[in-house]
């Protein structure tokens, strides 16, 4: 039996499973290219390891998995997943291009999230380093998948020297490493909350490297004050080592926009023990662009993930027009109104301090 | 445990091609049988099917009852009604004549609690007349229980209750917006739904108030210029993926003139001079028309030519929109009812799924 | 079936252990449903050997639903395992349950723990039961110790002097945990421990040597020490009910030596600089209050404390203690002298303030009660004080003081008569009756009947009467059929010749003061509510009036255009066929029913509609089955 705080914890991990379990549909669909052939690999290590984990018993695994895996997600579901991945793509390879290559990536309870793959697979041979935070729980599957898997190995430069993963007890996991690191890639496995200034050191962060952090539905499961802890400790690290420093957020989450929509939607939340500290107190963009301004930083671009999925004006998106087409080809979305206003409810935001944080053009599209 | 189990959606997605391919290669004969041409030849309604005998109409009421506390037939009995209202929708125009005075329904989506509410606001059936504009299954709990409760009462009044298919009573819609999985989950197999979806293609299509409201799920088709076509149109069938059958459930007014793509991947949007044409050339006053969310319950476009009316409040438990429905007297004068979710005090709220968010 | 019974006696539970692990909640919710029957099937033994380890395992992690079933199902699990002496099992899948964090689940698994203790010998609950107590009390998570405060009261008064005070001293480490959670929980459930031990020394012998003594209230009189010096407001708070219970107990053995200590701590508490415990010292005021009757001068140091209550800066605080308004008021009316006058002149003037409360729910609060103030000043108190201020909350903008106001009017009717009110009742009643929100028109029509019989006939009559009627014309159905009801109501309380006169002439337009209220029958929903309500009034007037009014209303509509109409006359006729067979002699109208209803039932019979034929020959027959 676990503690409360435990338990909360695991609801929170357990929201990865829904973000896999939505990327696992909508790569199954068709919607991904190349297809993110790094999935299989994640659901295998947590079909192995979550019954082990904190919280889950034998009967309740098979039921989260069949829930989260089983059943086919809905095609706004599916059409969102797709925005959501892809717009963060787009603003991760227009930083690697602005910095010709040679920059790290920071993802903040990064869970099963397969992006430093595939964009190490994008970017082989470059200065590109991929770091990955998450709770220790979720590094040890994911790590469990990692040297599963020799086409990651390689990917990451660790050789091909796989390791076979046996578990069979919760003592057995428990034991697991949860760190993992090799000259791109690093994997660490810590409680986001215990980033106070100076207790925790990344020695493989490289300050003097222009840096993006990518906080995907993640910053919005902790506190305002946590929020700002978390801000600070990486902004301090690297002003602290080199005040020209180029240290960029992006922030992908759900906002309230204070509608009924909004309010339905931490009912409904609420009810699977899951609460969003900063939803309401950030209710929109503007909000959310005092917030990171207020906070030191050079500027905050907001958008919101309707108006990148051309919901709003066709000129604002950030999907071609081809591209929207063959997404639309894959499946029939009846619900366009329903998608609006979901998407709507979802911003992503470009902020940070350096050179390179100025008005994104892709952020400011006039449509 | 494997992933690959259980998962009998490929399965039934062949069997549904094959039938789709029956109905787009034979036209509707396998469905239909002789009952097309009754269908397109019929001049009135009630006047083909016999009246209901006592032991058919006590059992109907039997059915009522217990679906009214939301609980949902037997398998053997759903096959019963489904063959009773058979006899009683094959006999229904494309073009269903409605008497006013009607109240007017959009999607109701197996929000069964909020269809009770419903017949709160506007009066309970058969004392009301209603005309529900499809749209009773998929993405709701209770769309068993909702389309049964419906149709039911269709059989049990069909001369006071109107039911027209939207797009959502369809084969293929059903599997991936939920009817199928919870008539699997419900009766353990999918022969109810294979039952309602083949009842289904009996829908009419369109329903006509007083030679005035042309009502119908989704909007107009570049394929149909007057109500006539409407009801020369083979409606006994799987709702095909284009021509003017699907564009009569699918298809959306706009703020944009003139005919335009559909973001749904299936219709068309019309403007307001092709709306004021069709009500011009069929000397309609109005097309009252369902099929989007609007978060007000019911909205106007094209210089109130048409209207939108949408009938599931908090729309999949997760929208907060208000729900309406449109009286018409037999002066022809209108009035909207807005209602919100129903309230059932002491009862467990959790026992459903939490709605997907992005997490 | 047969197969199972006889080859495969683990059916059951495989089928349970399925049925559990079914990926719906609602399904494990109805197979946690079925664990008695489950349990049943597999007698004491093998429910203790195999049921149980199987429970055990989906106490683990499951939906809430599924726990809080399984909790309350437990709670009778002690016959299925094989009685009391087998108990253990039972109490630790509950106590895991208990140690969870959702308060459903909790609470169940907790009133479960506390029905099982009933049916424990003394032996057991000082065994297995106590050492739960510790178990849950020392553990390791607030959310055990949590639970471990609800369980106390079980025992308290079942155990000696001895393992009492051990008890107690448990207790006080919980009232005294880091944690503020765990102190609330403890604070919470003080109160009931409190009163159980004031209840066993009620019943306890003088001489008994397990009586409550001195050392006990020592440890308790610490907890509340503690208590109301917390650090957290939300702890400090529920210091209040536990200085009730300490001074219920007192009160109850007579002991008034420690007033003036208790009087310190009541003024502590009201004074608090958090609201939120001032909120609890004002919502308690009059229980606190009642402890200190035996003395006068005790009871009005109180007197100011209440009115800076009723005048703090914190609405909740004002909200509640407008509710102890009457109820403080007749306390010290009942004991100090001029006490009429200390109300008249001293918290008279707050209330007045107070109900011009700039929060709603302050005003919605004191117009629940302060009807209630209206028997203690008396009739011409009432008519200079009080009733400038019922007047004036009658106009609020916000509906729920006006509906709070007219819901409690009975009492002011009584000293005052409501007469004097009617400028402003109307007005309200009016408002109310077309707010934006249906279920608050519904509220006030629901209200309508009580009203009608304290304003009297022709009060009614000359303000309420068209409004009665006009909330037939509503555009919500279930507004227009509450109005219906309404009126059968009406008719009761105002009788037939009444209802004669002020409904049935206006249904059927004999009668109307101005144009405006001429109903306009072309319309669909008004016939049909005119009909409903005609019908509905059948059986509650006159048989003259059903004969020479209602009955031939009926028969006008008979051709009505609209079915809905025609087959709802159908159901019309067999209500009046139905009350006329209640009547001794009937004869003449069966008469009526042969020459009137009949005929047109007939014609209804082959009307072209479906519906009305088949309601026709439905009255048909069953009129014929009553005559």
């Amino acid at each position: 039996m676990i503690s409360p705080l435990q338990r909360h914890d695991k609801l929170v991990r357990a929201t990865d499973l829904d973000a896999l379990s939505c990327r696992f549909n909508a790569n199954q669909r068709g919607y991904f290219i190349p297809p993110d052939k790094y999935i299989p690999e994640m659901i295998r290590s947590y079909q192995k390891h979550l019954p082990f984990c904190q919280g889950y018993t034998n009967l309740s695994v098979n039921r989260t998995l069949r829930a989260a895996f089983q059943e086919p997600k809905l095609p706004l579901i599916n059409r969102g997943t797709y925005f959501r991945t892809k717009s963060i793509d787009i603003v991760l390879d227009d930083f690697i291009s602005q910095h010709e290559n040679k920059c790290q990536i920071v993802s903040l309870g990064s869970g099963s999230d397969t992006r430093a793959f595939r964009t190490l697979e994008k970017y082989p041979d470059s200065g590109v380093i991929y770091h990955e935070i998450d709770f220790p729980e979720s590094t040890k599957i994911k790590r469990a998948a990692i040297v599963n898997n020799s086409e990651i190995m390689k990917l990451i430069k660790s050789g091909d020297l796989i390791e076979n993963v046996a578990v069979s007890s919760r003592e057995e996991f428990e034991s697991l490493k949860s760190d993992f690191h090799t000259s791109v890639y690093h994997l660490y496995g810590l409680d986001l909350r215990k980033l106070t200034s100076s207790s925790v050191e990344f020695p493989h962060v490289d300050p003097t490297l222009p840096t993006i952090i990518i906080s995907e539905c993640v910053l919005c499961y902790l506190t305002p004050e946590e929020n700002v802890q978390i801000l600070s400790y990486w902004t301090d690290m690297f002003t602290s080592s080199c005040p020209t420093a180029t240290m960029a957020f992006l922030i992908y989450e759900p906002m309230s926009l204070n509608d009924s929509f909004g309010k339905t939607m931490v009912k409904n939340l609420s009810g699977r023990g899951i609460t969003l500290p900063t939803f309401e107190k950030f209710p929109d963009l503007d909000s959310r662009k005092q917030f990171y301004t207020g906070f030191g930083f050079n500027n905050a671009n907001v958008t919101d993930l309707s108006v990148i999925g051309g919901y709003e004006k066709e000129g604002q998106s950030w999907i071609t027009k081809e591209e929207f087409n063959r997404i639309s080809s894959l499946e029939l979305v009846d619900e366009v109104e329903e998608i609006k206003l979901l998407l709507r409810h979802y911003c992503l935001i470009f902020t940070g301090i350096g050179q390179n944080i100025r008005n994104v053009n892709l952020f400011n599209k006039d449509g | 445990m494997d992933l690959d189990t259980d998962v009998p959606m490929e399965d039934v997605s062949e069997e549904q091609q094959q039938s789709l391919n029956q109905s787009f290669d034979q036209g509707s004969s396998t469905a239909a049988g002789g009952a097309n041409t009754s269908a397109n030849g019929a001049t009135g309604s009630g006047s083909h099917k016999t009246e209901l005998n006592p032991s058919s109409i006590s059992q109907l009421d039997g059915w009522l009852d217990k679906l009214s506390k939301c609980e949902p037939l037997s398998e053997e009995d759903v096959k019963k009604l489904c063959d009773m209202a058979i006899d009683v929708l094959q006999f229904e125009e494309n073009v269903q004549p409605v008497q006013v005075p009607v109240t007017i329904c959009g999607d109701v989506h197996g929000q069964f609690h909020d269809l009770m509410e419903l017949f709160k606001i506007g009066g309970p059936c058969p004392d009301t007349n209603y005309l529900f504009m499809g749209d009773y299954v998929d993405r709701g709990y209770y769309s068993v229980e909702t389309v049964s409760y419906l149709v039911c009462m269709k059989v049990r009044f069909p001369n006071r209750i109107t039911i027209l298919r939207g797009n959502h009573e369809s084969r293929q819609i059903t599997q991936v917006y939920g009817f199928y999985d919870e008539c699997l989950r419900k009766y353990g197999s999918a022969t109810v739904w294979k039952l309602f979806t083949d009842l289904f293609d009996y829908f009419p299509i369109t329903a006509l108030v007083d030679n005035k409201v042309f009502c119908l799920h989704g909007g107009l088709s570049p394929m149909i210029e007057t109500i006539d076509q409407v009801r020369e149109l083979n409606r006994i069938q799987e709702v095909p993926h284009e021509g003017p059958m699907c564009d009569l459930l699918w298809s959306d007014p706009d703020d944009r003139g003139g005919w335009g793509i559909s973001p749904r991947g299936a219709g068309f949007t019309f403007g307001q001079d092709i709306s004021e044409q069709f009500n011009h050339t069929n000397d309609l006053s109005l097309i009252a028309r369902a099929h989007q969310l609007v978060m007000e319950g019911y909205s106007w476009s094209h210089q109130e030519s048409v209207v939108t009316i949408f009938s599931a409040p908090n729309y999949c438990y997760r929208c907060g929109n208000q729900a309406a429905i449109m009286e018409v007297d037999e002066q022809h004068n209108r009035q909207f009812l807005q209602y919100d979710p129903s309230v059932r005090p002491g009862e467990p709220t959790v026992t459903r799924k939490t709605p997907d968010y992005f997490l | 079936m047969d197969a199972f019974n006889v080859n495969d006696d683990l059916y059951p539970l495989a089928l349970l252990m399925d049925e559990l692990k079914h990926d719906d909640v609602a399904n494990r919710v109805e197979a946690m449903q079925k664990l008695d029957t489950i349990a049943i099937a597999l007698g004491p033994e093998r429910t203790r050997q195999e049921l149980m380890p199987f429970l055990h395992e989906v106490a683990q992690d499951d939906e809430e639903e599924v726990f809080a079933v399984l909790a309350t199902k437990l709670g009778d699990f002690v016959p299925f395992v094989g009685g009391h002496q087998h108990c253990q099992q039972i109490i630790s899948i509950l106590s895991v349950l208990a140690s969870l964090e959702e308060p459903i689940v909790r609470d169940k698994a907790i009133a479960s723990l506390n029905k099982i203790s009933l049916e424990l010998t003394n032996d057991e609950l000082n065994g297995i039961f106590l050492q739960l107590i510790e178990t849950l009390s020392t553990g390791s998570w607030f959310s055990s110790k949590v639970a471990a405060c609800a369980l106390y009261k079980s025992v308290i008064i079942k155990i000696n002097g001895v393992t009492r005070k051990k008890l107690l001293t448990l207790y006080l480490k919980l009232v005294t945990d880091d944690s503020p959670i765990v102190r609330r929980s403890a604070a919470s459930h003080l109160p009931t421990l409190i009163d159980k031990l004031t209840e066993f020394t009620a019943a306890t012998k003088n001489n008994s040597a397990d009586k409550v003594n001195n050392q006990d209230w020592e440890i308790i009189s610490q907890m509340f020490q503690f208590l109301i010096n917390d650090d957290q407001d939300s702890v400090k708070h529920l210091s209040v009910e536990v200085l009730v219970s300490i001074l219920e107990f007192f009160q109850s053995v007579d002991d008034h030596s420690h007033n003036s200590e208790f009087l310190v701590s009541s003024l502590k508490l009201v004074n608090d600089e958090s609201w939120r415990v001032r909120y609890a010292a004002a919502d308690k005021f009059a229980s606190v209050s009642k402890n200190f009757v035996s003395n006068e001068s005790d009871l009005l140091k109180l007197v100011d404390p209440f009115i800076s209550l009723m005048k703090d800066n914190e609405g909740e605080v004002r909200k509640a203690v407008a509710k102890q308004l009457p109820e403080f008021c007749k306390l010290l009316h009942d004991n100090v002298q001029n006490s009429v006058d200390i109300v008249l002149t001293k918290i008279i003037p707050i209330v007045d303030e107070l109900s011009q409360d700039p929060q709603e729910n302050v005003r919605a609060s004191l117009a629940s009660t302060i009807t209630g103030l209206a028997p203690i000043l008396q009739k011409q108190s009432t008519i200079d004080n009080l009733l400038p201020i019922f007047l004036m909350m009658l106009k609020d903008e916000f509906p729920d003081v006006r509906l709070n106001i007219i819901s409690n009017l009975s009492v002011v009717n009584e000293i005052i008569g409501i007469n004097l009110l009617s400028t402003n009742l109307l007005p309200a009643i009016t408002e109310l009756a077309q707010d934006d929100k249906w279920r608050v028109r519904l509220a006030i029509i629901e209200y309508i009947p009580k009203l009608a019989d304290q304003l009297g006939v022709s009060f009614f009559n000359d303000e309420l009467l068209s409004l009665c009627m006009s909330w037939l014309w509503d555009p919500v159905f279930a507004i227009r059929d509450a109005a219906v009801n309404n009126l059968k109501e009406l008719t009761i309380i105002f009788g037939s010749p009444w209802a004669e006169r002020e409904i049935v002439d206006r249904l059927l337009n004999n009668k109307f003061e101005s144009i405006d209220e001429k109903i306009d029958y072309s319309n669909f929903i008004i016939r049909i509510t005119c009909l409903f309500a005609i019908t509905k009034l059948v059986p509650v007037i006159d048989q003259q009036v059903i004969i020479s009014k209602l009955l031939p209303f009926i028969d006008n509509l008979v051709a009505d255009r609209v079915p809905n109409i025609r087959f709802n006359i159908a159901k019309s006729y067999l209500v009046v066929a139905q009350t006329f067979k209640t009547t001794d002699d009937n004869s003449e109208l069966e008469k009526l029913i042969k020459a009137d209803i009949l005929p047109s039932l007939e014609k209804l019979q082959n009307d072209n509609d479906d519906d009305v034929r088949f309601f026709a020959s439905k009255s048909i027959q069953e009129i014929s089955v009553l005559f």
